[in-house]
């Protein structure tokens, strides 16, 4: 019999996404520890996929605060601690005095505690619509969410926070005020803080645009290695609004009428100096036909221009009188842009 | 790591108690041990266990535990000796844990770690790293994955394997060059 050498990374790595995917079966259980036991090389190879699985969870947990402001490179360990109390701020180095042995330890305790229950904590709700779907949900704090079309968001609820993810396309905010839970908005790597006001964040594939209709809002960017107070932060004030390109900084604000943050709402898509890549993005949330641009250099063409959802037709003719490129419609219905 | 270490103590302690008694009667009437050899054997096979997060991802971890409990076994028969020198995790007094958690070389060093896969997901292709972070952040199975992008679950393991390849490349050259 031939034996067939696995380099042990690409094995590890099979079984791990085998593993987190729960779709073992008790002999292919069996085969795994059977791997493990085979070599300390396997074993090595299989902490290693656990050592990214987990940074990459950490990447949410920074993204994540509780409540509290996330201090650079803090464990949950360290939250703990912060959470436990003052007196063990003197940080790492005071933990080994033997008078704050027992206090440490109890604080211990109280992390695992207060992780468990985290961990099993509120449930996360989750909204989605389809194509050219608009749908409003009302939330359990009194708060309104409107989702634009073939958007999809996370919502948690608790206590002490209420926590919006975008995941996909733009959401509308109509939010109502309560000083002790704080309403976060995520997207990419943006943050919006707010404590009652109406706003509008839209998400792309790698541009996060925040809008404000009343009230003021803080967007900071939520970058897992830096702590929250020294984070870039924009304040917007109604009729103001901010764009960021993941891993960049943010744009300058830029004003518009306060009514088209939330056109969209009535069926009126609106945009200010937006990039056609973006505009595209969205129209092919509403559309069936979807449009493709033929060169990336075409994303960055800028618009200013408002349509009506339910008039979409007549955008292929539109583009093409307003812009410098031309529409062409393919047999399956789809349009691609081309510049002239 | 230190993130996440106590909790995994505790769930594997859970663990611990649930099957060990199984575990043991198991070992001495399959492979004829007594009493505390079982009981020694059993206490290595949770040390083995606690080297990765397996059994606390599985959902039911019975038959990996019994095949890692016979393993064990053979192993220690074929060296001829049940008494282990395993530092095991279960046995660890309360005050080398808290040492250990406290280390701010390990805060330090799982920092840098989240700083290399943070830039591995910059450079990887988007779609990798979407498809990554579907499944990892927003905890989508390989299936709704594949629904959602119209993808099939072939095509998305793969992207998921390689964006796992990646950023494991970026953490090793790290270590590489230290």
């Amino acid at each position: 019999m031939v034996q067939r050498v696995e380099n042990p990374e690409v094995q590890a790595r099979e079984w791990f996404m085998r593993v987190q995917s729960g779709e073992l079966s008790d002999q292919q259980q069996e085969a795994l520890a059977d791997w493990l036991c085979a070599s300390p090389d396997n074993v090595e190879a299989y902490q290693r996929c656990e050592a990214v699985w987990e940074q990459l969870g950490r990447l949410d947990a920074a993204e994540a605060p509780v409540g509290q402001p996330v201090q650079s490179g803090d464990s949950l360990w360290q939250r703990f601690l912060n959470a436990a109390g003052s007196r063990l701020s003197g940080g790492f180095s005071g933990w080994k005095a033997p008078g704050l042995a027992m206090a440490t330890i109890t604080a211990l305790v109280f992390g695992v505690l207060l992780w468990s229950g985290q961990s099993a904590g509120p449930e996360a709700l989750r909204f989605e619509t389809g194509v050219g779907e608009v749908a409003t949900y009302q939330l359990d704090d009194g708060s309104e969410l409107t989702l634009s079309a073939r958007s999809r968001v996370r919502v948690t609820l608790d206590d002490s926070l209420r926590r919006v993810d975008i995941q996909a396309g733009r959401g509308y905010f109509d939010v109502v005020s309560d000083p002790e839970r704080p309403f976060y908005v995520y997207a990419h790597d943006a943050k919006v803080e707010v404590v009652g006001t109406q706003f509008d964040v839209r998400r792309t594939e790698r541009r996060v645009t925040v809008s404000v209709r009343e009230g003021i809002v803080d967007v900071l960017e939520a970058n897992p290695g830096r702590a929250a107070e020294e984070q870039p932060s924009v304040t917007l004030k109604a009729g103001h609004q901010v764009t960021k390109v993941r891993h960049e900084s943010f744009s300058e604000i830029e004003t518009l009428p306060e009514e088209d943050v939330s056109a969209w709402r009535e069926g009126r898509l609106v945009y200010h100096r937006t990039s056609l890549g973006d505009v595209v993005d969205e129209l092919n949330r509403y559309s069936k036909d979807r449009f493709t641009l033929a060169s990336p250099d075409l994303e960055q063409i800028e618009l200013t221009a408002s349509f009506q959802t339910d008039q979409l037709d007549a955008l292929p003719e539109l583009l093409s009188k307003t812009l410098p490129v031309h529409v062409q419609k393919e047999s399956d219905g789809h349009y691609i842009v081309f510049s002239r | 790591m230190s993130n996440g270490t106590e909790e995994k103590e505790l769930r594997i302690r859970e663990v611990y108690s649930l099957y060990r008694d199984e575990l043991c009667h198991y070992l001495a009437r399959q492979y004829a041990l007594d009493p505390a050899e079982a009981e020694d054997v059993v206490q290595a096979v949770f040390a083995r266990v606690a080297e990765t997060n397996i059994v606390l991802t599985l959902d039911n971890p019975r038959a990996f535990l019994y095949k890692m409990a016979a393993n064990t076994c053979i192993d220690h028969k074929r060296r001829d000796k049940v008494r282990t020198n395993y530092q095991t995790l279960v046995i660890e007094s309360d005050e080398e844990r808290e040492l250990d958690y406290a280390d701010p070389a390990r805060e330090a060093e799982a920092d840098q770690q989240l700083r290399f896969v943070s830039e591995a997901l910059k450079t990887m292709p988007e779609k990798r790293r979407r498809l990554l972070l579907m499944n990892r952040l927003d905890g989508l199975t390989y299936a709704e994955i594949a629904r959602r992008e119209q993808l099939s679950e072939t095509v998305v393991r793969k992207h998921i394997f390689k964006a796992l390849a990646d950023c494991q490349k970026a953490l090793q050259n790290r270590f590489k060059s230290n």
